[in-house]
């Protein structure tokens, strides 16, 4: 690209509600970076894409956006130079977090309404980008009763449900301890549902309660993927293949590494439920 | 005492280890981390040896 043609480019300016200009380019990194973290926190591809197309069109920008399984393409036409430019932005590596996946929908509907001037949104959108997560400990117990909850919802008795929230809470604080360290998401799944399979078994070892087989079927629930398993279908719905099929092959080698780890304790405690 | 109840008390007792192990750990770096704070720039990478000796 010449200079001039830059430098007419970067000239360009565009006004937002509060009547203040700003340079097109960041309005359009914006965009592209606020579709990154979409996707990273567990957005669906049709999420992403309205809510982008809501921004772009309240912003009076024209764009397409392709949205790939670690990245994310923003083709933009400018009508002045004749030129075409791809902002591409790499998927963050954070967490599904639905407080982000919340907020971010809402600053798209607080700029399309003109709540937020274009400096306000990037602000809020820096502030939820770094928002903490939830307290661990906090998730740690509530997964625990959730899973134990689960055990009662498949006919549990009250011994098996007790061992299930043993179970889960040990195994999910050493999901977590490994996460902290960097371990790879495929070991993590298989030594936490080893080990949960394993203190799951105590029904069958101590002879324990009446339901010793559901104690271990439901001890290992808490590590299935669920989400990625429905965006994945939510995706292959609105024909965005690539990132669907990416998506549930995430989710089913997870679900292979977790039904080896729970093989591998079943076969260690020697267990013939089946 | 039957092999599935010792298989049991293994892996539980491996996992406790590996949990102790760990908040050891952790309280190990941040004495560690406080000395370092304390000791100043210019000493701060003889921090973790002056602990241990």
């Amino acid at each position: 690209m010449r200079l001039e043609t830059i430098t007419q480019y970067t000239a360009q300016k565009m006004t937002f509600s509060n009547n203040t200009p700003v340079d097109v380019r960041d309005a359009y990194v914006f965009l592209a970076e606020y579709a990154a973290w979409l996707l990273g926190c567990g957005a669906t591809c049709i999420r992403i894409t309205k809510n982008v197309t809501r921004i772009a069109e309240a912003w009076n920008l024209k764009t397409e956006i392709t949205i790939m399984p670690s990245s994310v393409h923003l083709s933009v036409f400018d009508n002045d130079t004749k030129q075409s430019f791809i902002y591409l932005k790499r998927k963050p590596r954070t967490g599904i977090s639905f407080y982000k996946n919340t907020r971010l929908s809402e600053l798209s509907w607080a700029i399309s309404d003109a709540k937020v001037s274009f400096e306000e949104a990037r602000e809020r959108f820096n502030k939820i980008i770094t928002a903490p997560y939830t307290n661990k400990w906090l998730v740690l117990v509530l997964t625990s009763l959730a899973n134990m909850s689960f055990c009662r919802l498949f006919g549990g008795d009250p011994m098996a449900m007790l061992i299930v929230f043993v179970a889960t809470f040990a195994g999910f604080r050493l999901k977590q301890m490994m996460l902290e360290d960097g371990f790879d998401d495929r070991v993590v799944f298989f030594v936490c549902s080893f080990f949960s399979a394993v203190i799951g078994s105590a029904g069958y070892v101590f002879n324990i309660g009446t339901t010793p087989e559901l104690a271990v079927g439901t001890s290992v629930l808490y590590l299935v993927p669920g989400i990625p398993y429905i965006n994945s279908l939510s995706d292959m719905l609105d024909g965005h293949y690539l990132v669907s099929f990416s998506r549930f092959m995430g989710a089913a080698m997870l679900t292979f590494c977790l039904s080896c780890g729970l093989a591998a304790g079943m076969l260690l405690m020697n267990l013939k439920i089946f | 005492m039957n092999n599935q109840v010792i298989m049991w008390s293994v892996v539980v007792a491996v996992l406790l280890l590996m949990f102790c192990f760990r908040i050891i750990n952790k309280f190990h770096n941040s004495i560690n981390h406080h000395n370092i704070i304390e000791i100043g720039d210019d000493y701060s990478i003889y921090g973790s040896e002056d602990d241990v000796l």
